[in-house]
């Protein structure tokens, strides 16, 4: 009797560290299904070619010819420093991006200390000024989400308040948010002239593509600004 | 469009005029349309309509005519026309000296709406537009005048239209100038209508002018080159797909790892347990 009394007190260390293993395992892995991240998308995607086309754009990979008339507010250029998006919680500097080699747009390189910064491409209109700015920024990165992760989940008239240099604030509100395939990116629709000051915030979307290892799509927001805050400096 | 503006200046009825602010024309309709070598009349309805555009130092202006005649055939002339230019419209001439042969109705409409960017010169001030009308009209026996407004005996007025007409036994004159109308220094419009017309017994002179003036919000004009100065090829690679699958993967892996080890040493210690009561018996 003695001896089968003892048995089970001997194994209890035994037991209690198995179970205590068993709850960290279930807590381990409930912990890292509840925090998965998917970046928020539109609702399908949109071929570049049924797009509407801004004014004066034609078909084609080139900018169209200008438009005879200008419409509503009109800044003068300046570059932007800061881009905030309330709706999102997105406030970051804006660096400058340019092309690569090959002819496609920069993008905040990997491994940079500004990989989650927006960009603005610096052969478009700075934002305010006549005609499409162009902001880019990455979706995620090895850390997870990035800047523009929750580009997709943006609605109509939200606002996107773009700080310049010249210490003016130029507001804009989202005319519409869209996700094409990379295959056929709406160039025309993105960089062809406009008759008012508008803004283009690009971001990947979709899924990857294994094949490449990029995404195979990109959500891109189209706005126009509505007004200014603060007068624009000499 | 081009060919029929042409015509008309041809004809007489477009007639190119000069301002000190931007080139303008002139548009005359029904006018001296019987007794005459235009022919006799029948009733008439003729109709101008005129929208004149001032945009960053650009003109525009886009004139429909209208002319139906219901009592019988008109002279040549009739139905819709529209032409578009580059000069304003600031002078319309219409249903003057007309339908003098013989009792007819007659009715004549002029709408003119200017369209002017604010940062256009002279586009201020807006006021309203004169009138001069009804002045020796409807004087038959028995005779109708119906003005407003009336009396409007303005010298040099916007508007001048129905003097001396109507003046049959029994003629009616009904003629209006738009409560609303206004006019701005950058267009300076001059109507004149239905002035020495409708006179034999019995005619029915109608005529209306409005003229409407909006100052629009100034623009500018876009230069020729394209706003993106270079058009980058592609679409833009903005990711690194690390949340586009699963995620915590090391987490998931040290969770299950960790049950399956709660699993083998439960195994190892029942199988132990049954081992040592097997040795006690």
């Amino acid at each position: 009797m003695k001896a089968a009394h003892r048995r089970p007190a001997r194994h209890r260390p035994l037991a209690v560290t198995s179970g205590l293993l068993a709850l960290a395992g279930i807590a381990c892995m409930v912990f890292a299904i509840t925090h998965q991240q998917h970046a928020a998308q539109p609702s399908s995607v949109t071929k570049a070619s049924s797009d509407r086309s801004p004014a004066g754009a034609t078909a084609g990979d080139r900018p169209a010819a200008s438009p005879t008339s200008v419409m509503g507010l009109v800044l003068p250029s300046s570059v932007p420093v800061i881009i905030r998006i309330p709706a999102i919680g997105v406030s970051s500097p804006v660096q400058l991006l340019g092309q690569n080699s090959d002819g496609s747009m920069q993008v905040p390189a990997p491994g940079s200390p500004r990989y989650d910064q927006a960009g603005w491409y610096r052969y478009s209109p700075t934002p305010g000024a006549l005609g499409p700015a162009v902001i880019a920024g990455h979706l995620d990165s090895v850390d997870g989400p990035s800047v523009f992760f929750r580009l997709g989940s943006l609605h109509l008239n939200d606002a996107v308040l773009v700080t310049r240099a010249d210490g003016s604030v130029a507001v804009f509100t989202i005319d519409g948010v869209r996700r094409y395939a990379k295959s056929s990116f709406p160039t025309q629709l993105v960089y062809g002239n406009t008759d008012h000051a508008a803004l283009r915030l690009i971001t990947c979307g979709g899924s990857i593509d294994p094949a490449t290892g990029h995404y195979r799509d990109n959500v891109v927001v189209l706005a126009s600004l509505v007004r200014v805050v603060g007068q624009p400096s000499a | 469009m081009m060919l029929f503006a042409g015509a008309l200046v041809l004809a007489g009825l477009v007639v190119p005029t000069s301002s000190a602010f931007a080139a303008t024309t002139s548009v005359g309709q029904c006018n001296n349309n019987g007794p005459g070598p235009m022919g006799a009349t029948t009733a008439m309805t003729c109709t101008v309509t005129v929208v004149n555009t001032i945009t960053s130092g650009t003109t525009h202006s886009t004139t429909t005519l209208t002319r139906q005649c219901s009592l019988g055939p008109c002279a040549p002339g009739n139905g819709t026309f529209t032409s578009s230019s580059t000069s304003l419209v600031t002078n319309v001439n219409q249903c003057n000296g007309s339908d003098n042969d013989s009792a007819h109705p007659i009715t004549c409409r002029v709408t003119i709406t200017n369209n002017i960017s604010a940062d256009t010169s002279g586009a201020h001030p807006v006021s309203a537009a004169t009138s001069n009308q009804c002045v020796g009209s409807g004087t038959g026996g028995g005779g109708t005048v119906n003005c407003l407004p009336f009396p409007a005996t303005t010298t040099g007025a916007t508007v001048t239209q129905c003097n001396g007409s109507g003046n049959g036994g029994g003629g009616t004159v009904h003629c209006t100038v738009g409560s609303a109308s206004k006019i701005s220094p950058a267009i300076p419009i001059r109507v004149n209508q239905c002035n020495g017309t409708g006179n034999p017994g019995g005619s029915v002179v109608t005529c209306l002018t409005s003229i409407t003036t909006n100052i629009t919000a100034a623009g500018i004009t876009a230069s020729a080159t394209p706003q993106v100065s270079r058009v980058p090829t592609g679409g833009v690679q903005t990711g690194n797909g690390s949340t586009a699958g699963l995620q915590h993967l090391g987490l998931l892996t040290a969770g299950w790892l960790m049950l399956f080890a709660a699993a083998g040493m439960e195994r190892a210690r029942r199988r132990h347990c049954e081992g040592a009561e097997l040795d006690s018996r």
